[in-house]
């Protein structure tokens, strides 16, 4: 994507942040609304609430009935979606750029007049009840939320986006209506429009559609830091199939410390530079790195998987491997920590590090195609901590010495600061007995 | 855009987009898993994987060392007509990609090592595979609609039995018979000179040589169903199930292709999953995922209607499925929603187009169904002109309430649910 000037930022007079940029690649525009509330603001009890309101503001508001906002963007030929994790709840339209007022008032609708209507309240409870037990039918991503759970005993970090099945069962609309009032306010959002469009005119409407609403007050970030972590801790599960897993999370960098550009070169210098989207960090394992010589060429394991991205509060590095047939976990555990020592011990060579830098940058690149990527990265960093970390990433990778890379990796390869999974096969091949049939 | 034809028979595209100083790459060869020998199943797709494990020229460490040190990425997929190279890079390094290309093309070695490794990781998604409750319901389905004789009942990833089967000489063989430059399509999206791009290309791939059909293989017709026949297939440790239910459906190039997209649009996809999204998730709330899709191609690709339901529920969705079926059978689209539906496919066109491989992926599909040059706007003429009519009478030739194939599988169902979907293929 050709992106023309730099990107602007205005703030409302009730504490809304734009974020605008220009770029004629196209006839398009992409319009993202940003709230800073995701599942770890939430608290026991009402754990998924978030992700549900975010269901919820596909269904109604004021202005746009349910029948109305039915296909309101494919109709003219956009698509839009939206989703909530950790830190974030985002909606967004990509479009043909004659239709950004539209996608303006329905942003500005959502903030402010989303309508949760009670039965819809009701029908939604259990497509989420769906959604979360099709995410159960699969082994690693139980696993996934087993390991999150030990990992964090005491940040929202610990519970997953989609909430706890007994909270999800429970909620109420009344909760959601408090919540919904609660976080869905100017100064807790952001606004990011990339694509084709006169950046006066943009401001204009944007003033228009959400300029009346009151500011409200955002509310105080409500989570409780995690604390050191004392020794390693180990979850193992046994299922069905014939398959065995094995995750390692180390505890990794929040976005405003500075490891976190050593770490992402450690990670392209490991296994292969993801590039730091959300919607792309789970590219394969490079074959030419150390990670995928160590585990696949040696035939241990038949996938391997790292993941980092940045995240408000400090989250986690995280390793997936599938084992090879017969071999044992034990084997898996042995092989992938002792790579990961040997980061901690020696740097990376000059040739490795410029393979690296030169990965993070065409992966930025690549990921930087559209108006629709473009924008979500910039919001997704304006609302963990700002959009500068997006337009500065590449300059700071640049600057990233072999040694930091080493001490990043002696500082997080360490014993007491990681969390072991394991999922086996259950000992008959057919996982735990199932009900009475 | 400029196109150019090598005298060995190769076709290569390529379109200037300055957006961003990348390129995108895409080689479509025309074989695929159709040919795969009888007991041999996934014999392509292994060929393809192991063309990054070494050439005469270069060993797999020495090829995947300079594709990562540029930050390229590339790969190789099959489907069943086609081999496909893909590859993302920086603009200065186009050159050195496609010579890796022609050297994996016409010299890969295979090496015995790296074939038992990827072996190895085939038959691991494949034992994965096994324990996806989406994946067993899909594949059973394909195998109720196509049978095991047809190539599209065959699986192309091959089965645990027919890769342990597979020796370094039948890779050998496949690709001295397989590999060829005939027909085969090379496209380049991206910041270059088309006519350089053009040139560089041809200098590249001429010395690429071999024979074969210029064309896609010949996929023979499939019967529609004849009756209904329901497959359940009871997982341990699952907590939800997936179902399948499909039909033959059609080839891309049949008359009745444009129709069909659009049909398939109102039924189960536009919006939040089109009809069936709005009965099934969003008034009844029994699925976070209901929808339904289509794969015309160079056969007939399946139709097919997909849903992640309780087991309590599974009766209950079955039936709304085939009652949206029997409607949409029965009564015409009304304008607006038919309206609706066709300026969404034709005003999301520049969405499609966006990036490098949009562009690549759409000029691909034009030479390869050898569309013509002008079928952008042919696509929007063919849409805007499909009426309720045609809907009513392609829902009448693909879709039945009556002879369908159903597969599910997850936990095992509650009686009276299995019972009533049993009774369904009575």
């Amino acid at each position: 994507m050709k992106r023309n000037g730099s990107v602007e930022s205005h703030r409302l007079r009730n504490g809304l942040r734009v974020l605008l940029q220009v770029a004629k690649s196209a006839p398009i525009v992409s319009v993202w609304c940003w709230y800073k509330v995701g599942s770890s603001d939430e608290r026991p009890g009402l754990t998924g609430i978030s992700h549900w309101l975010e269901h919820m503001n596909f269904k109604g508001t004021k202005r746009f009935s349910k029948e109305k906002m039915k296909s309101l963007i494919e109709r003219r030929g956009g698509y839009w979606n939206g989703y909530t994790w950790i830190d974030q709840t985002t909606y967004f339209e990509t479009l043909p750029a004659e239709h950004l007022g539209l996608a303006l008032d329905l942003e500005a609708e959502r903030m402010q007049n989303s309508l949760i209507d009670g039965a819809e309240f009701a029908s939604e409870r259990t497509v989420i009840l769906s959604e979360l037990r099709g995410g159960e039918n699969n082994p690693e991503s139980l696993l996934d939320r087993e390991v999150n759970a030990a990992v964090f005993q005491a940040h929202g970090y610990r519970w997953p986006t989609v909430g706890w099945e007994p909270d999800v069962k429970r909620i109420t609309r009344e909760e959601m209506i408090r919540h919904y009032r609660t976080h869905y306010v100017p100064s807790n959002a952001t606004l990011v429009v990339v694509g084709d469009f006169n950046a006066a005119a943009a401001m204009r409407k944007i003033r228009a559609a959400f300029g009346a609403i009151p500011s409200g007050e955002a509310p105080e970030p409500l989570r409780t830091p995690e604390a050191p972590q004392r020794g390693e801790r180990r979850v193992e599960l046994e299922g069905g199939g014939t398959t065995s897993y094995f995750h390692a999370a180390f505890r990794a960098p929040s976005v405003r410390e500075p490891d976190v550009y050593p770490l992402v070169v450690l990670d392209a210098v490991l296994a292969g530079a993801k590039g730091i989207s959300l919607w792309s960090f789970d590219g394969e394992t490079r074959k030419s790195s150390p990670l995928y010589r160590e585990m696949i060429d040696s035939r241990v394991a038949t996938s391997v998987r790292s993941f980092y991205i940045p995240t408000k509060d400090p989250f986690l590095y995280y390793f997936t491997v599938t084992a090879g047939a017969d071999v044992p976990v034990e084997k898996v555990e042995r092989r992938l920590f002792r790579r990961l020592e040997k980061c901690a011990a020696a740097r990376p060579s000059a040739r490795e590090m410029r393979k690296a830098k030169n990965q993070i940058r065409a992966a930025h690149v690549f990921q930087s195609d559209s108006v629709t990527e473009v924008a979500h990265q910039l919001g997704y960093f304006e609302t963990i901590d700002e959009y500068r970390f997006f337009e500065t990433f590449l300059d700071k990778i640049e600057q990233v010495s072999a040694e930091q890379v080493r001490e990043t990796a002696e500082r997080i390869f360490r014993r007491n600061n990681r969390t072991i999974g394991v999922y086996r096969p259950a000992r008959n091949g057919r996982g735990r007995r199932h009900g009475a049939r | 855009m400029v196109r150019g034809e090598l005298p060995n028979g190769m076709r290569v595209i390529v379109k200037r987009n300055r957006l961003s100083p990348a390129v995108a790459v895409r080689l479509c060869l025309h074989t695929g898993s159709v040919h795969d020998p009888a007991g041999r199943e996934g014999l392509a797709l292994t060929t393809s994987a192991l063309l990054e494990e070494g050439t005469r020229k270069r060993t797999g460490a020495e090829i995947s060392e300079m594709i990562d040190f540029l930050g390229a990425e590339t790969g190789a997929s099959v489907d069943k007509h086609s081999t496909l190279l893909l590859g993302s890079m920086m603009r200065g390094d186009l050159d050195a990609i496609l010579k890796l290309f022609v050297e994996m093309l016409i010299e890969p070695v295979f090496p015995a090592r790296d074939l038992e490794k990827v072996k190895g990781q085939l038959i691991g998604d494949l034992r994965e595979d096994e324990n996806d409750t989406r994946s067993v319901a899909m594949k059973a389905l394909q195998t109720i609609l196509y049978g095991r004789r047809h190539p599209y009942g065959r699986p192309g990833g091959g089965t645990v039995r027919s890769i342990r089967c597979l020796a370094r000489r039948d890779l050998v063989a496949f690709h001295n018979g397989r590999y060829y430059p005939r027909g085969a399509i090379l496209v380049i999206v991206g910041d270059v000179n088309e006519r350089e791009a053009l040139r560089k290309a041809t200098s590249v791939f001429r010395r690429w040589k071999g024979d074969g059909p210029a064309e896609p293989p010949d996929v023979p017709d499939a019967a529609p169903m004849k009756k209904t026949v329901v497959r359940v297939k009871a997982m341990a440790d699952k907590t939800q199930n997936d179902l399948a239910l499909g039909f033959v459906g059609i080839r891309r190039l049949d008359p009745d292709f444009h129709a069909a997209v659009v049909l398939n649009q109102v039924l189960g996809a536009f919006g939040l999953g089109g009809r069936l999204g709005g009965r099934i998730r969003e008034e009844e709330g029994l699925a976070y995922y209901v929808y339904s899709a289509i794969r015309p191609s160079v056969g007939p690709g399946p139709f097919v209607i997909r849903a992640g339901i309780h087991p309590d529920h599974v009766g209950r969705a079955v039936r709304l499925v085939l009652e949206e079926i029997d409607r949409i059978r029965e009564r015409r689209v009304s304008r607006r929603e038919l309206d609706e539906t066709k300026r969404y496919l034709i005003d999301s066109l520049p969405l499609r187009l966006e990036t490098n491989e949009g562009i690549a992926a759409f000029l691909l599909n034009e030479e390869y169904y050898g569309l013509g040059p002008g079928y952008l706007t042919r696509y929007r003429e063919e849409l805007t002109s499909v009426t309720a009519a045609d809907l009513l009478r392609v829902a009448g030739r693909l879709l039945s309430a009556e002879r369908f194939a159903l597969s599910v599988a997850g936990p095992p169902l509650p009686a009276p649910v299995e019972e009533s979907i049993a009774s369904l293929s009575v």
